[in-house]
């Protein structure tokens, strides 16, 4: 028996309702995620299933780069949209230089789960993320770069 | 059917810390497209203010999307004898790296343009 619709719901089935049914769905798998169906190809056409403890690992291991590239976006760009007391040469370059970290980040959120949930599947050794030296490497130079433009008269 | 669904797949709790890593993740992005919003409509006007506007309602879809995701993974797993079983797809991830991405390249051009300005 369909439960009465809510304040905004014209019908018993209205777009709201709907909308929340489909979200909350657990049972009825999408087309999407059908074993067979699912992207990439590249990934999920070899080898075999592994852990889902591994695979949820990895997934979180993916959204922590992106909250990663949005703090270094944020970040680059605060420095030039506040007006610091930092000398603008300086500032400017450690901006410049966050922002574009922030993008590269997403890079490595994509391709290192793509290798990793590879070599899951494959059981091979997991690849080391090739982006973290450079990122890391990045920010400290940004620091430095920040710290001499506080610094300079 | 209803008291196995609602138990937790695994002692871990796996599946809802990976639920709860999208939900940070979306509002950090969340947080991104507001700044962004604010930052273009003093640089560009209108325009910008609905290019942030857009990348906050592909924030509410992919809040939807991922409580899914995680209903679904739950109940896959809940309900299969074996941890190795197939999950959902990746589609939303590499939807949402391009979109950290082209936010990382408007704030890269924004930063630009402001230290024109000055």
């Amino acid at each position: 028996m369909p439960k009465p619709s809510l304040c905004w719901g014209g019908t018993n089935r209205g777009t709201w309702a709907r909308l929340l049914e489909w979200c909350r769905d657990g049972e009825r798998m999408s087309g999407s995620n059908q074993p067979g169906r699912r992207y990439p190809k590249r990934v999920y056409g070899v080898g075999t299933e592994p852990d889902a403890r591994f695979t949820l690992a990895n997934e979180r291991t993916f959204l922590a780069w992106i909250r990663t590239s949005l703090a270094l976006i944020a970040a680059g760009v605060a420095l030039e949209a506040f007006n610091l007391p930092i000398a603008p040469e300086f500032r400017l370059s450690a901006s410049l230089l966050l922002i574009a970290l922030g993008v590269l980040a997403p890079i490595q959120a994509w391709f290192g789960w793509m290798t990793i949930e590879r070599a899951l599947r494959n059981a091979q050794p997991l690849p080391t993320p090739h982006l973290a030296g450079p990122i890391g490497i990045g920010v400290g130079i940004a620091g430095v770069l920040l710290a001499i433009g506080i610094l300079l008269p | 059917m209803t008291g196995q669904l609602d138990r937790p797949f695994d002692a871990g709790l796996q599946t809802e810390r990976t639920a709860l890593a999208w939900q940070r993740t979306i509002l950090a992005s969340s947080v991104g497209f507001l700044l962004a919003s604010r930052l273009l409509m003093k640089l560009v006007g209108i325009p910008g203010v609905l290019v942030a506007a857009a990348g906050l309602l592909a924030a509410v879809a992919l809040f939807l999307v991922g409580h899914r995701r995680y209903r679904q993974v739950h109940t896959i797993l809940v309900t299969s004898t074996s941890d190795r079983v197939p999950l959902a797809t990746a589609a939303p991830l590499a939807v949402w790296a391009l979109v950290v991405c082209a936010l990382g390249l408007v704030g890269l051009v924004s930063a630009i343009v402001l230290a024109v300005q000055r």
